[in-house]
């Protein structure tokens, strides 16, 4: 039919011969929902002897008690990625309400969660399968390093606020968790592959199959090449960047209580950007100097579930990463190994107890420049991790109780205690009001205990020159945060829900900068007088905001979901405190409003449009000196998806349309340049067989 | 001006995007048919969720039992499938079921917060409530003709008559004869045939 359309069409000449052909070969493709899944099929044709051949994924206890959950939780489904028209992790957690996402450079981002936010935000817990992968160099995130193939990803969950008390020491404002597909929903041949202005050229080759009757694997490739941004001025940036990532996964049935989960994947990758430099010990600052830095990162992971019985099951998970960052400034390699058990049972009949064990042992080497160190340059570093959590059914199926409590040891701070305490209350099948108090401590990582960071020279007397110097503080404590969070979703008819979040955090110990010793230092030449700062927990403060998301079915071939975040944050410093930027910083570095509209249309015959639209309000107070402001912005999104046949699909997207283009951060901390994202536009073809 | 410049540079990038992704759509036609001939072809299609399998399953079940006379008002009332407790099936069933027919019987499904509002039933499916709920809600249906269908690993042993299990991601199911009997319903042997295990041997 598709020829027939193609010889009868293509005759015509021009653009309306073209829209003719368009509209003809739509006529003739068959309708569909998403792209990795079949069109839902009548299984009560199908003979029950054959339904017992087919084979099930389950709906995990998990997404049954999504509804009972007493937090603020968000999750990306397959089609939320492909609807998205997001090429990364970062672009698709924009789609998030709440999570604040800037892109610094071609392969920086800052993301924070309820106010704070800046290239080396410290407050999030990330995960890959269960893997922790925030860097204990800076306990932020090197988002770089997360170039997965998402169309491998099940799905994203995202909790907003400490999360509780199952996950660790860096879950203070937020936990995003990214699961990625059974190799047995991965079985058959991808080729993904596309290119557009920013988004140069991308590609996905993967393949899966089932190895005898237990078994099923997947192996991939996935490259791309993305183009520079702007810089402040306009002109082409040194932050292009290209990766190149392979992997596998295998999911094994061992016995039917058994389930074992091994995957595995390495990946290069080379980056440009403009970094700062302190070029010798009288300059008076920072230049930016182009840089390119190799990447390479390695990661091997095992999941062992075990079940007891339909109410015990337990998971033992080891994992071993290494990353390889080859920033000239600050080289680093890491190694981490991760050993963590769960157990998880019901007690009686009306009680859900979760309880698990962690082990983390990482150990690195950073090497220095003038500019930047650690010292020591290497570490080794242990975290031991226990929790207990009880959910507690007070009335079964209307109310919810769960108290927990995680217990941690880290070598700088020594024990810590985060316990929560949340309530979930379910009137009726159609709505959830819940309440949770949870105190949350972020650890000090290397950044903060052994930084020694050169700023720049001011003249001192007599023609001295005085190196001004940060150094991070060994006494560094924990930042501390007890969160007060409210919700209520509810399901107004088939067609209209709403999320509804708020939140009051408390927050103390947090960090500030602030004047230290002075000393002479006849090396590097010339000899200087050097004023030192240091990392001090000297700043509190309150911050408050809510969360609101709907999702509504305007039509069956058209829904929108509008969302809008607030944001606001109080920080005051303690008298001793000499610091009177960093407060102004933490409230400026966060946008305090940010609001979402997607809208998606389920054309007919395949093809469907998506259109997404965010705003993000101003950033003030912001670069070296705290006076620069970022404008307010607006991006807008689209994608048309239009599945040719069966098991291909072809998409064409326009990214951040409204503006040639614009800067969407510009850090105070920051250690390179901020760059501008330009309107850009790609096509991908996708092909399953 | 510069709006016509910015035009310009607009026009230029997505002409560059157009013309970069022709080539790499071309590399890839040519490379993939290369590809397919040295790699075997199977169908990258998703499992269908559990629970829609199940709502297949409940649809057949029906097929296979003959319920006592008077269960039913008279030769067309429809078949009434009920949820107890909480619905697993997030309106699986009620896709599965909608629009069907068995011997001329309409299907109905109603979703029960327990098993006290189950008269007028013919199925229940009772869910994960929690052992004990479990056997509460057997116990207040007590020998009326009801097929009761369940998931949890006592269900059949507490006297519920065919229970799911779900082994390497296939779905089976055991029967208790006798509680079926019991309640003078008839299960086809076909359907025992089938059975991972069956409860109380059938009587000649």
């Amino acid at each position: 039919m598709q020829k027939q359309v193609l010889a009868t069409k293509s005759r015509n000449l021009g653009l309306r011969g073209a829209v003719a052909f368009l509209l003809g070969a739509l006529a003739c493709t068959a309708s569909w929902g998403q792209t990795q899944q079949m069109p839902p099929k009548d299984l009560t044709t199908t003979s029950i002897e054959d339904l017992m051949n087919v084979e099930v994924t389950s709906v995990s206890k998990k997404e049954q008690k999504l509804s009972r959950t007493a937090a603020a939780v968000y999750v990306i489904t397959q089609e939320d990625i492909w609807r998205s028209g997001a090429t990364n992790i970062p672009d698709l957690l924009r789609t998030v309400p709440g999570l604040d996402v800037a892109q610094i450079n071609g392969s920086t981002w800052a993301i924070g969660s309820r106010g704070f936010n800046q290239q080396f935000a410290n407050k999030l817990q990330v995960m890959v399968d269960g893997r922790s992968v925030y860097s204990p160099t800076f306990s932020g995130v090197f988002w770089d390093t997360l170039d997965l193939p998402l169309a491998d990803i099940e799905r994203i969950e995202v909790i907003r606020g400490p999360g509780g008390s199952i996950w660790g020491a860096n879950a203070v404002t937020g936990v995003i968790s990214i699961f990625t597909k059974k190799a047995s929903e991965t079985i058959g041949t991808l080729v993904e592959g596309g290119g557009g202005s920013f988004q140069q050229e991308f590609g996905v080759v993967q393949y899966g199959e089932k190895l005898g009757k237990a078994t099923d694997f997947r192996v991939y490739t996935n490259y791309f090449n993305q183009n520079h941004m702007l810089d402040p001025n306009g002109r082409n940036g040194a932050d292009g960047w290209h990766r190149l990532r392979e992997g596998f996964r295998t999911d094994s049935r061992l016995s039917p209580k058994d389930s074992l989960m091994v995957e595995g994947d390495l990946s290069t990758g080379r980056e440009g950007e403009l970094g700062f430099e302190l070029p010798s010990v009288t300059s008076p600052g920072f230049v930016a100097v182009s840089e390119q830095i190799n990447l390479a990162d390695g990661a091997v992971e095992s999941i062992w579930d075990h079940t007891y019985s339909e109410r015990s099951e337990s998971s033992l998970q080891l994992s071993y990463d290494q990353h390889r960052r080859g920033d000239p400034l600050n080289p680093e390699t890491r190694n981490t190994f991760e050993a963590e058990f769960q157990h998880h049972f019901d007690l009686g009949r009306r009680e859900e107890v979760v309880w698990g064990a962690g082990y983390r042992y990482t150990s690195d080497e950073i090497g220095g420049s003038l500019t930047v160190a650690m010292v020591p340059a290497s570490s080794a570093l242990q975290l031991f991790s226990s929790f207990v959590q009880d959910e507690i059914a007070l009335m079964p199926q209307r109310l919810y109780l769960t108290v927990g409590t995680k217990l941690e040891h880290n070598d700088y701070t020594g024990f810590g205690v985060m316990p929560t305490t949340r309530i979930a209350w379910l009137p009726n099948n159609h709505q959830t009001v819940w309440a949770a108090v949870s105190r949350a401590l972020r650890a000090p990582s290397r950044n903060d205990t052994n930084l020694v960071l050169n700023i720049g020279a001011i003249p001192g007397p007599g023609g001295t020159p005085t190196l001004l110097r940060l150094l991070g503080n060994p006494n560094f404590e924990d930042e501390r945060l007890i969160a007060y969070e409210a919700g209520y979703r509810t399901m107004l008819g088939p067609r209209l829900s709403l999320d509804l979040a708020a939140y009051y955090n408390d927050w103390d110990n947090l960090q500030t900068t602030e004047p230290s010793s002075s000393f002479f230092e006849p090396t590097p030449l010339p000899a200087h007088q050097v004023q030192t700062f240091t990392y001090k927990n000297l700043m509190y403060g309150e911050g408050h905001g809510f969360e609101v998301q709907a999702k509504w079915k305007v039509m069956d071939s058209w829904s929108v979901s509008p969302g809008f975040t607030y944001a606001n944050e109080h920080m005051h410093t303690r008298p001793q405190s000499l610091d009177t930027l960093t407060a102004l910083f933490e409230e400026g570095g966060a946008p305090d409003h940010l609001a979402q509209l997607f809208s998606h249309v389920d054309l007919r015959r395949g093809l469907t449009w998506d259109l997404n639209a965010y705003y993000v309000d101003e950033l003030t107070d912001q670069g070296p000196t705290g006076n620069v402001k970022i404008p307010s912005y607006t991006r807008l999104d689209t994608v048309v998806t239009w599945k040719m046949w069966e098991r291909f699909s072809f998409s064409i997207a326009g990214q951040n349309l409204l503006k040639d283009h614009h800067p969407e951060f510009n850090d105070l901390n920051g250690s390179l340049q901020s760059g501008q994202i330009k309107r850009s536009g790609y096509m991908k073809l996708t092909w399953q067989f | 001006m510069r709006d016509a410049g910015e035009q310009q540079r607009t026009k230029d990038a997505l002409l560059e995007a157009g013309v970069r992704g022709l080539r790499i759509m071309l590399a890839v036609l040519v490379v993939l048919p290369q590809l397919s001939g040295a790699w075997p072809v199977s169908a990258q299609a998703s499992s269908p969720n559990e629970y829609s399998v199940k709502a297949a399953f409940l649809f057949h079940f029906a097929q296979f039992v003959e319920w006592p006379e008077g269960a039913f008002q008279n030769a067309s009332s429809p078949i009434v499938y009920c949820t107890i407790g909480e619905d697993p099936f997030q309106g699986a069933l009620d896709v599965s079921l909608k629009g069907k027919t068995i011997d001329a019987r309409a299907l109905q499904v109603r979703h029960l917060k327990d098993g006290s509002e189950a008269q007028g039933c013919h199925v229940a499916f009772i869910g994960k409530t929690g052992k004990k709920r479990v056997t509460d809600e057997l116990a207040s249906l007590g020998t009326s003709p009801v097929l009761t269908i369940g998931e949890t690993e006592e269900f059949v042993k507490d006297n519920g008559m065919i229970a799911f299990c779900v082994e390497e991601n296939k779905i089976r199911f055991n029967i208790n004869l006798k509680a079926a009997e019991k309640a003078n319903l008839k299960i086809s042997s076909r359907l025992l045939t089938l059975a991972k295990t069956v409860i109380g041997s059938p009587r000649r």
